[in-house]
């Protein structure tokens, strides 16, 4: 690509940033005085996230389950009764069920 | 090396140490060591239960969570092998890598590598199309994970960007990762998810047979190329689709190269019009930034 070619699109790089981040500064706003809009529609206008082919990987799930962030910290979530039906946490010397 | 320590040591070897088959503690070690000896060194005896018994305990319970977390961090996985094959998998997998990290975070961490060595683990009947759906589903298994938890960094100030050049490097979220496929896996997972997550899954085995549905139904789908960008927006995680272009441009600024390289990259061999470039490329760090994925 030519010099002056590049220039131009880094220009327009440039000022994509810039409406990008000015839509962020705008949704962030929004976010404050309207909570209820925060994801999505009224912080990205008509081209929200579920517009733009974004998916959200946690559907139906309200806890942490399975997003592997909340063992990051202190493991909160990972193999609490873990041990349950399994025999691990026995102190009756029992097995595995399946041992 | 102090009493304390020589002890600490003795026991944390004995309760990492792999399970039989048949979950339950050896009686010797790989190396020969007799755990029965190690454990009456170890711990005292009670009156219901053998100091092997009791250290036994200790080791299958470590493992026991071992195998907990790598299944839930890995559900797509299982359902694409089955539980057979994925019980099979996971614990050679975590034999030959054991846990090196304070954080159960990191199990899957080698998952990938350690596949490619050993791709039998995903052998089927359709084999190619079910390995290469499997590490699909591994790569987004594990791109999650780092997306959830992975750190954010204050955003790129508006006042920087006065200053870009084309040998400008930009630095994006170390959230985001970027997954190519064959397969629509992050369709599956979702779907998969909902699944175990929906309140009329109370017959598990009606569930299996819905996870196999739409297992099967994914891998009798054409391969195609699918880009895809993990990341995080507001404390959940996404998969965005995005173009070749978008993909490659991508790819290049996180590997550090400078905008000007990185768009020559992005927009070598494209489809894209000339005169559609500059649109292009504006429309693409639009949203990036209003994603806030380019930090300081």
């Amino acid at each position: 690509m030519k010099h002056s070619m590049k220039t131009l699109m880094v220009a327009a790089a440039v000022s994509g940033m810039l409406s990008g981040a000015a839509t962020m500064q705008a949704a962030t706003s929004q976010t404050t005085t309207n909570p209820v809009v925060k994801v999505g529609k009224a912080s990205f206008g008509s081209s929200s996230l579920n517009q733009d082919t974004t998916k959200h990987s946690c559907k139906g799930k309200n806890d942490c389950k399975g997003q592997g962030g909340c063992k990051s910290s202190d493991n909160g979530c990972k193999g609490k009764n873990s041990c349950k039906g399994k025999g691990g946490c026995a102190t009756d010397g029992s097995k595995h069920p399946s041992a | 090396m102090s009493e304390l320590l020589e002890l600490q040591r003795r026991v944390a070897a004995a309760i990492m140490h792999p399970l039989t088959g048949n979950e339950t503690m050896p009686r010797k070690r790989r190396d020969g060591l007799s755990n029965t000896a190690e454990a009456d060194a170890l711990i005292k005896p009670n009156d219901r239960l053998s100091s092997f018994e009791r250290l036994e305990i200790y080791n299958r319970q470590y493992w026991f969570r071992l195998y907990s977390s790598f299944e839930e961090d890995f559900s797509g996985l299982k359902a694409i092998l089955g539980q057979k094959k994925f019980d099979r998998l996971m614990r050679d997998y975590l034999t030959e890598r054991p846990s090196q990290s304070f954080s159960l975070r990191n199990l899957g961490s080698q998952l990938e590598a350690w596949l490619t060595e050993h791709p039998e683990y995903l052998d089927a009947e359709n084999r190619e199309q079910q390995r290469d759906l499997a590490m699909d589903m591994v790569r987004l298994e594990w791109a999650h994970i780092e997306a959830f938890d992975s750190a954010q960094l204050p955003l790129l100030d508006p006042d920087d960007l006065a200053s870009i050049d084309e040998n400008s490097q930009l630095r994006l979220q170390p959230y985001l990762r970027l997954v190519e496929l064959r397969y629509p896996v992050e369709d599956l997972l979702i779907e998969l998810r909902s699944e175990s997550g929906s309140s009329d899954a109370s017959s598990n085995n009606a569930s299996i047979s819905r996870k196999s549905r739409h297992v099967r139904r994914v891998a009798m789908l054409r391969p195609e190329q699918i880009y895809l960008a993990v990341h995080r927006h507001e404390n959940s995680v996404y998969y965005k689709r995005l173009g070749r272009e978008d993909y490659t441009l991508l790819q290049s600024l996180l590997a550090g190269a400078p905008i000007g390289t990185a768009i020559d990259a992005a927009l070598a061999d494209s489809a894209i019009a000339e005169d559609d470039q500059g649109e292009f490329l504006q429309r693409a760090f639009a949203s990036w930034a209003a994603l806030g994925w380019f930090i300081q």
